[in-house]
């Protein structure tokens, strides 16, 4: 090695493959303690091969394959060391001088426009690479506009994390539920008119649907957060533009509306007169079951980077006004009793106690006499201590059943609608016993 | 078939690692001035660190005039001394063995012993035509 104090052995470095190869390589990716580098033949001069060595992370490279950025800048921008390496043809390390991109010599340099598109085939380490990246790239791309939901518990016992049956069965499946529900009534609100045919109007819809739904971009643990975004890349397959432009709107539009922090009165004006009542109700009841359920918190930022605020409806009328409380009108069964008198015949020596009820076999009545001895009395609870036989009547007039009877001249009456006439007699009892415990 | 430097390839493993066949349009980097050095592997002719290694016996071709370009506008000024033009050729199977590897646009070439490789490649501008 010539009068330096660097040394560095390239052998040492793993080559992970030849990017740029003319004969011999020119631009290769190298390995070295998981640090990438790039090793750049500059020149050829006598018997000498002089290279840049360029420290780079994974994510240039990807840049740099893809057309995204030129060798140039990369060289250029690159604000780690570099290294200019000189090197005989047996491949032995002459001299090494550490620079910086902006003092790289003109003639080490590659053009401005030093673009490259690289296809790699399957047995190349940049096929899975490439894909990686850009399956990676597109999530970080939805990451950057996505907005976010935490889900916490308001129990202490947990500190604030949440039950999964929770999180699926009253927070994810409601939201899931409301958006939907929006998504319905926002798309038919807006083509309803354009498009009057309800039945292709219903079918577009349903082959829009899977594509509308938020994505989950981001996720954390405990209380549970989310990042949603709004998929616009794959939205460029709708060929309606104006459904197009719609499908990429909805989601904010539902962030907006629905999972709004505050509900303020402009918002609320503008879901009233958007969308009918029992749009609303499918719309709204899912969340209000969230943010009004004490056992939960709701909250919402803009984005990764934003606080968090709270979904809470402080002013209740707010949630009366966007869902108001259905007037349901309580039907109440009128009965109508009547009293059925019947004789029957057992056969002593049958086990069976059934009694076949035919029409023939009885007949019906308004009224009928009944006896209440000192031992209906004491099966009710209430002690006499000396025999009685009160005559009583069971009276029925259309849904309501009496009972009634006169002792010691005064007469005493119980009525009642459900036609239970154990309690009726239970009820009597208890009023004729009262009396005798007074009079006595 | 009987490549240039046969001989040398022999020793090697394997090499070349496969054969394409079929006919094909193919792109070289060239010299402003084509000569036959154009088509010479030089860097295993001069270094000795290439000597076992295969593709450096063949001669780098690209599948389209394009590839090719964005080749040379990733070359340093200083190499691009030697490779300034683009030279289109039509590669039938009896002109030599040729194979794509790890990068779908780029092919190595290993001429067939007698091939006129000068007749064989045209200098092309732009359009590749």
């Amino acid at each position: 090695m010539e009068n330096n104090n660097i040394h560095l052995d390239i052998n040492q470095f793993e080559k992970i493959e030849d990017i740029i190869y003319l004969d011999e390589p020119i631009l290769s990716h190298l390995k070295y303690n998981g640090k990438d580098f790039l090793l750049y033949l500059v020149d050829t001069k006598e018997l000498y091969d002089y290279f840049l060595l360029i420290e780079i992370d994974e994510a240039t490279i990807f840049e740099y394959l893809t057309n995204q950025i030129s060798l140039f800048n990369l060289i250029k921008e690159n604000k780690n060391f570099q290294y200019l390496i000189k090197q005989d043809f047996q491949g032995n390390t002459l001299n090494i001088q550490v620079t910086q991109g902006i003092y790289i010599d003109e003639n080490y340099l590659p053009d401005v426009d030093s673009f490259l598109e690289y296809f790699p085939t399957d047995k190349s380490y940049y096929y899975e690479f490439i894909n990686s990246y850009k399956a990676n790239s597109y999530t970080l791309s939805l990451r950057e506009h996505a907005f976010y939901l935490k889900f916490s518990s308001t129990s202490s016992k947990y500190a604030d994390t949440i039950g999964l049956n929770e999180l699926t069965n009253e927070l994810l499946v409601n939201l899931s539920d409301s958006f939907e529900n929006f998504l319905k009534a926002d798309f038919f609100q807006r083509f309803k008119k354009i498009k009057p045919n309800t039945n292709k109007l219903q079918k577009i819809f349903k082959k829009l649907l899977p594509d509308l739904d938020f994505r989950m971009v981001d996720l954390k643990f405990g209380s549970f957060e989310v990042g949603l975004a709004i998929d616009h890349i794959m939205k460029s397959s709708i060929e309606d533009n104006d459904i197009k432009d719609w499908s990429i709107e909805v989601g904010n539009k539902y962030k907006k509306l629905v999972l709004d922090d505050d509900y303020d009165e402009a918002t609320v004006e503008e879901i009233i007169s958007n969308y009918d009542e029992e749009e609303r109700r499918k719309i709204f009841t899912p969340i209000f079951a969230i943010t009004e359920n004490p056992n939960f918190n709701l909250e919402v930022k803009e984005s990764k980077k934003s606080n968090y605020s709270i979904v809470k409806i402080r002013d209740k009328k707010v949630i009366e006004k966007i869902i108001p409380t259905k007037i349901e009108v309580l039907k109440t069964e009128k009965k109508d009793f009547e009293i059925v008198q019947f004789t029957t015949v057992l056969d002593k020596n049958l086990s069976s106690k059934t009694i076949k009820l035919e029409n023939t076999l009885f007949n019906s009545t308004n009224s009928t006499d009944v006896v209440l001895t000192d031992k209906d009395f004491e099966k009710f609870g209430f002690s006499l201590k000396k025999e009685v036989s009160i005559s009583a009547q069971i009276s029925t007039n259309k849904d309501t059943v009496s009972l009634s009877a006169k002792f010691n001249g005064e007469v005493f009456e119980v009525n009642d609608h459900t036609g239970k006439i154990e309690e009726l007699t239970k009820k009597l009892i208890s009023k004729i016993h009262e009396y005798i415990l007074n009079t006595e | 078939m009987e490549l240039k430097y046969q001989k040398e390839i022999s020793t090697i493993e394997n090499c070349p690692i496969e054969n394409l066949s079929g006919e094909k349009i193919l792109f070289r980097c060239v010299e402003e001035s084509m000569t036959e050095n154009s088509f010479l592997p030089n860097a295993v002719l001069l270094k000795p660190k290439f000597e076992k290694e295969c593709l450096a016996w063949g001669l780098s071709l690209f599948s389209s005039y394009d590839s090719a370009k964005q080749v040379l506008q990733n070359l340093s000024k200083s190499k691009k001394v030697n490779y300034s033009k683009i030279a289109r050729t039509n590669l039938t199977d009896n002109d030599g063995i040729k194979h794509c590897s790890k990068n779908k646009s780029h092919y190595t070439f290993y001429p067939q012993k007698n091939l006129d490789l000068l007749t064989k490649f045209v200098i092309v501008e732009e359009n590749g035509k």
